[in-house]
């Protein structure tokens, strides 16, 4: 069985995955008080906008949290996998889950400098993962 | 409240717990259902108030099933794990309000040989989310998630496996004492829970809780239209409350903030006394960690220094709070925390035989679930009324 992959053709999140294809980050951005958010939210909790635009973000960020999945729970995706939470460099308190690869688990820490690693799975799928900056 | 619109929990039955039930969902939930009423010396045509938990027995079920005369009140709580202990609530406003006077609460699931927690589609909210952004990454258990909560506390506060494994052989201890419970007879040393495999790094087998095949149910009634007991177990106060972002642990501002911290300055404001006053506490503990942090967001420890307390032993039978007399989620079985809210009724009687906390006149149950909703309920003892 295939591993899942996300809906890339989903009107919420096609600029997301289409942006994952080449490599860089987009995310939601308030058109109005500024405020970066994600995942996708249709309102900003901050100024209730309803407007909204697709702002790219820097690919680099630190370690917030991890797990090793040992247990095996999806279908396709077999363990050992480390799953990480990374906070963006250059946007307030925005972070992006996705696997931590090109990294012993037992190397890594909170707080890591982190950088992305995409990875295309189908020729329409890039996932966007994260591997430590070397020399950090 | 006055006296006269007390709540109070009349009746409270199950079946067994077990990995394999060999009846439907549907079934073990009327099992329940019944033998609470036998508790409560309730004919169940007379139940006119049902609060279901979604994903579980609806209220049509529950009419058609047992011919009820009128339903009156129904309602479905979202909140996951915290379902049980928010469901008290609105039991209470129907009966204070005089809406209802019977109020049925109901959980069953064949969750070992049905749907197992861990391969079940999610019930989260906002699934488009996890399909989009959680699973394509291979992150969809409860396990998976809360390890990422277990880990950022073990950052700011630190926590040792040995203080993990306090919660898991504690409950376990707790649960020789219990025959009902899935672990009674089983022990579980220390040195067992350090060799449990893992599941989601922190968290290891004997972090998360059992997988259980069975039902529980509660009977909620107007205390004026109850049996008179020497001693029932009142609803004092409950408060329910929601992190920042209750759908989406990744981008909540504080992955240690949750629910319960919210919730439990309102149940004990509103209950008239406070974390000290409880005799005894059940708090839903669907991995060791969670209940260590919901300690401490009850306010019954410091920030920081819940995992201490249980290793120094003051959730033990015995200590100054035990914790989940009945064994848990960890150790009596997986039944949605409305197994937490049945023993401290039976505490509250004076039912629990070898585990009885003695003289228990005050006891705090907690609800966790769908990524940190919380609620804390007070329940307190009275005498015949």
């Amino acid at each position: 069985m295939n591993r899942p992959v996300p809906d890339v053709e989903s009107d919420d999140y096609r600029p997301f995955w289409d942006a994952a294809r080449d490599h860089r980050i987009v995310i939601h951005r308030c058109a109005t008080c500024r405020t970066y958010r994600w995942p996708p939210r249709p309102i900003c909790r901050v100024c209730h906008s309803l407007d909204f635009e697709w702002a790219e973000v820097g690919r680099r960020g630190t370690l917030h949290t991890w797990t090793v999945v040992i247990h095996q729970t999806v279908a396709g995706l077999p363990p050992p996998y480390v799953v990480g939470l990374v906070e963006l460099g250059d946007v307030n308190r925005v972070r992006m889950l996705g696997n931590v690869v090109g990294v012993p688990a037992e190397h890594l820490r909170i707080g890591m400098p982190m950088q992305t690693a995409f990875e295309a799975v189908t020729p329409t799928v890039t996932l966007i993962n994260w591997s430590p900056i070397e020399g950090d | 409240m006055s006296s006269g619109q007390d709540a109070v929990i009349a009746g409270v039955g199950e079946t067994e717990y077990s990995k394999r039930s060999g009846r439907s969902e549907q079934r073990l939930a009327m099992e329940a259902i019944l033998a609470a009423c036998r508790d409560a010396e309730l004919d169940p045509r007379q139940i006119d108030g049902f609060i279901a938990y979604p994903f579980g027995l609806d209220a049509e079920e529950v009419v058609s099933g047992l011919g009820l005369h009128e339903l009156r009140v129904s309602a479905t709580v979202h909140m996951g794990g915290a379902s049980a202990v928010a469901a008290l609530a609105h039991a209470v406003r129907a009966l204070a309000d005089g809406t209802a006077r019977h109020v049925a609460i109901v959980r069953a699931k064949n969750g070992y040989s049905g749907n197992r927690i861990h391969e079940r589609p999610s019930q989260l909210p906002t699934q488009r989310l996890r399909q989009q952004l959680e699973e394509p990454y291979g992150w969809n258990s409860a396990a998976q998630r809360y390890a990422f909560i277990c880990r950022r506390y073990q950052h700011e506060y630190g926590l040792t496996r040995e203080q993990l494994g306090a919660v898991a052989v504690a409950a376990r201890r707790h649960a020789q004492s219990n025959p009902r419970a899935q672990m009674y007879g089983r022990e579980l040393t220390l040195d067992d829970y350090l060799a449990g495999r893992v599941i989601a790094d922190p968290y290891t087998l004997f972090d998360c809780c059992l997988e259980t095949d069975g039902g529980c149910a509660i009977v909620v009634s107007a205390r004026e239209h109850a049996i008179a007991r020497p001693h029932d177990a009142r609803v004092l106060s409950v408060a329910e409350a929601r992190p920042h972002s209750p759908d989406d642990l990744t981008n909540r501002d504080d992955l240690l903030e949750i629910g319960l911290a919210g919730a439990a300055p309102r149940a004990w404001e509103s209950a008239g006394v406070g974390p000290a006053d409880m005799d005894a506490a059940m708090i839903y503990d669907c991995f060791t960690f969670q209940a260590l942090h919901q300690l401490e967001a009850a306010g019954f420890v410091a920030l920081g220094g819940a995992g201490r307390f249980v290793e120094d032993g003051h959730t033990a039978l015995g200590g100054c709070l035990p914790m989940n007399t009945h064994g848990g989620l960890l150790s009596e079985g997986h039944l949605a925390g409305l197994n937490h809210v049945i023993e401290a009724t039976r505490q509250l009687r004076g039912e629990c035989g070898d585990r009885q906390v003695a003289d228990a006149r005050h006891i705090a149950v907690t609800g966790w679930g769908d990524l940190g909703d919380g609620a804390l309920a007070v329940l307190d003892r009275v005498g015949p009324h």
